[in-house]
């Protein structure tokens, strides 16, 4: 591993010492978590500093965070999404785990720091609602575009019908079953 | 003394429907539409072990020249306008094998929020067929069912 742990501590101190947080230090994946505002300037400083040289992004993933409540129903805890990126010195990785607001969930695009990005962010857009602020191209990328609601979020309800087609199929074991 | 007995070489008896349906059977060329993993059983059936091409059973690559379509996989529902679209632009007669559990119902993605559950509610459905994925023998035994079904058809009558 090119950087230690210790470097990843001053990035943090550097960035922003109060709203910076290191989780899984032992791991061989550090998470990094961050403020949303700090966003830009910490993925600058992994691809640009060559102690860093992290030029390669694995992946974007997002997670709605829920808890349940006592009384059955959910309790809606915010937008979670990781930046997983590798160094191209010896393949190390590190994520940066940003946490967003349950409602209008917004953070700046990386898609014109990293070229790649730019899929990985319509995904989370398409299926959890996130908004990509300056995204070169933010639309949906696998469901089509007139899809309504963002089915990976927890509160999302399934239309009874889309385009005419039922989402949902009788079940034929009812017509014979005996009361 | 039978009427065959008495028939000259190479004549044979039959009625125009059977001789219809009998060409039929054997000449149904399908669409290649694998949609996802059903479509590597699809796949092994057009290969050497399975042949489907001994049934005169031939793929084609576009919906103008097919009878059958086989359904082999998941289909979503940004996929099911195109399905509708190929499906329509084949010629009448024409027929639906619905390959494996996703395309008869939903399957595996019975809960899922972007796959059709069932094909037949997008299409009229003649054969379907169990399995996940069915085996290449399996196929043949759908196609055999339908070719039973098309040579009992009355092709000329309404």
């Amino acid at each position: 591993m090119n950087f230690s742990i210790t470097l990843l501590e001053k990035l943090a101190q550097e960035m922003a010492p109060s709203t910076s947080e290191i989780i899984q230090r032992e791991s061989k994946m550090p998470i990094l978590k961050i403020d949303a505002k700090d966003l830009r300037k910490v993925m600058l400083i992994l691809r640009d500093n060559p102690v860093f040289e992290m030029k390669y992004i694995n992946n974007i993933s997002g997670v709605h965070l829920t808890a349940i409540k006592e009384d059955g129903t959910l309790d809606l805890k915010g937008v979670e999404v990781l930046y997983v990126l590798s160094s191209k010195l010896d393949f190390s990785t590190i994520a940066i785990r940003v946490d967003l607001p349950e409602v209008n969930p917004e953070i700046d695009t990386i898609d014109d720091l990293f070229v790649s990005a730019n899929w990985f962010e319509r995904e989370i857009y398409d299926l959890l609602g996130v908004n990509f602020i300056n995204s070169q191209d933010l639309r949906r990328i696998m469901l089509p575009d007139d899809w309504q609601g963002h089915p990976l979020r927890r509160d999302y309800k399934e239309n009874a019908s889309y385009n005419g087609m039922p989402t949902t199929r009788p079940n034929e074991l009812d017509a014979i079953r005996v009361e | 003394m039978s009427l065959y007995q008495e028939l000259p070489e190479n004549i044979l008896i039959t009625s125009v429907d059977e001789l219809l349906g009998w060409g039929r059977k054997h000449s149904l060329w399908w669409l290649m539409f694998g949609l996802a993993c059903c479509s590597i059983e699809l796949m092994h059936t057009g290969g050497p072990r399975a042949d489907i091409e001994r049934f005169g059973s031939a793929p084609r690559g576009t919906p103008r020249q097919s009878d059958l379509i086989i359904i082999a996989g998941t289909l979503t529902y940004k996929m099911a306008s195109r399905l509708k679209l190929l499906y329509e632009q084949m010629a009448e007669p024409r027929y639906v094998i619905s390959m494996g559990s996703c395309s008869n119902c939903g399957g595996l993605f019975d809960r899922a929020y972007s796959v059709v559950k069932g094909v037949d509610l997008i299409i009229p459905v003649d054969v379907y067929l169990p399995g996940c994925p069915p085996r290449p023998e399996a196929l043949l035994e759908a196609l055999i069912m339908l070719q039973k079904k098309i040579q009992k058809e009355k092709f000329l009558r309404k």
